[in-house]
């Protein structure tokens, strides 16, 4: 069969790749839409502090645990860098794209497993939900993240698999790298504001 | 002459928001509190439009990139007719 100028044969249609994909798109807007709900909590909390009488934390309240905090957020943020370059492996087809995947779940797993051991002591500490104006917004913020962290360790968890049985594609991986992001790139907002 | 009644009328009410209590913040005594109000609200606008702003700039620079790339010849039967807006269904 002749081609054509371009070098295509007659009667095959040329197709782009699409701009975006759907897959794509979809995330976009919802981590859009989680942006403006992390808006919105933080700016409640802005506020309840500004207004407490006594300061910010209030007396007779639990101090919040800085310093191991913020070896969690190193761990959260290694997470994301880890995810960023198994994206660049996995572009250029390099052998330790499931390595650096797996540092990637491994350090979100990890930050999961020390926020809940932080919890607990708080909670031993009488930090509760209802202990007061502190502790109401401490757990609605942390704990509204550490459900994305969550979702998004299972989402990591099954590009993974897929990973593993060779069915990954990046139509696949970019929107659960753009989610992972946000709960990356969110958390050391939340850290700045509540824990310092 | 009755737009100008009802600007006027909107400015002045806009002026007398003090008076009226009709801000938020107005009615508390902590200076701290007005500039939390102040702060968030400048905040809550600012990133929706730098969201959608930085969205459209960087579409622009993909379908900019794209333009630039071959299309590629895909044969019908890999290609298929599969879509929710398939004419074989």
């Amino acid at each position: 069969m002749p081609d054509d100028a371009l070098g295509r044969p007659f009667g095959v249609p040329a197709r782009r790749e699409p701009v975006l994909p759907n897959g794509v798109l979809g995330m976009l807007l919802f981590v859009a839409t989680e942006i403006m709900f992390f808006s919105g909590l933080i700016s409640a909390f802005v506020i309840g502090k500004s207004n407490a009488i006594g300061g910010w934390p209030p007396p007779g309240q639990p101090r919040l645990p800085v310093e191991e905090t913020a070896l969690n957020t190193a761990a959260l943020l290694a997470s994301g860098v880890a995810l960023y370059f198994a994206n660049r492996a996995f572009k250029n087809g390099a052998a330790n794209t499931r390595r650096l995947l797996l540092l990637a779940i491994a350090l979100g797993g990890f930050f999961v497993v020390f926020q809940g051991a932080e919890w607990v002591a708080l909670i031993g500490e009488g930090l509760t939900l209802t202990s007061g104006q502190m502790g109401g917004f401490f757990y609605l913020l942390v704990g509204t993240h550490a459900l994305h962290v969550a979702v998004g360790f299972i989402i990591l968890l099954y590009t993974y698999r897929e990973l593993q049985h060779g069915d990954l594609d990046r139509f696949t991986f970019w929107p659960a790298q753009i989610f992972w992001y946000f709960v990356v790139g969110v958390w050391p907002i939340l850290y700045w504001q509540v824990y310092l | 002459m009755a737009r100008a009644g009802v600007a006027a009328a909107a400015i002045a009410v806009a002026w007398a928001a003090d008076l009226a209590y009709a801000c938020p913040s107005c009615a508390s005594p902590l200076e701290e509190n007005r500039q939390a109000f102040v702060d968030t609200t400048v905040f809550l606008t600012v990133v929706p439009l730098m969201m959608m702003g930085g969205f459209i700039w960087w579409l622009r620079r993909r379908i900019r990139a794209m333009d630039d790339r071959p299309e590629i010849a895909v044969p019908e039967n890999l290609l298929g007719d599969t879509g929710p807006f398939s004419k074989r269904r």
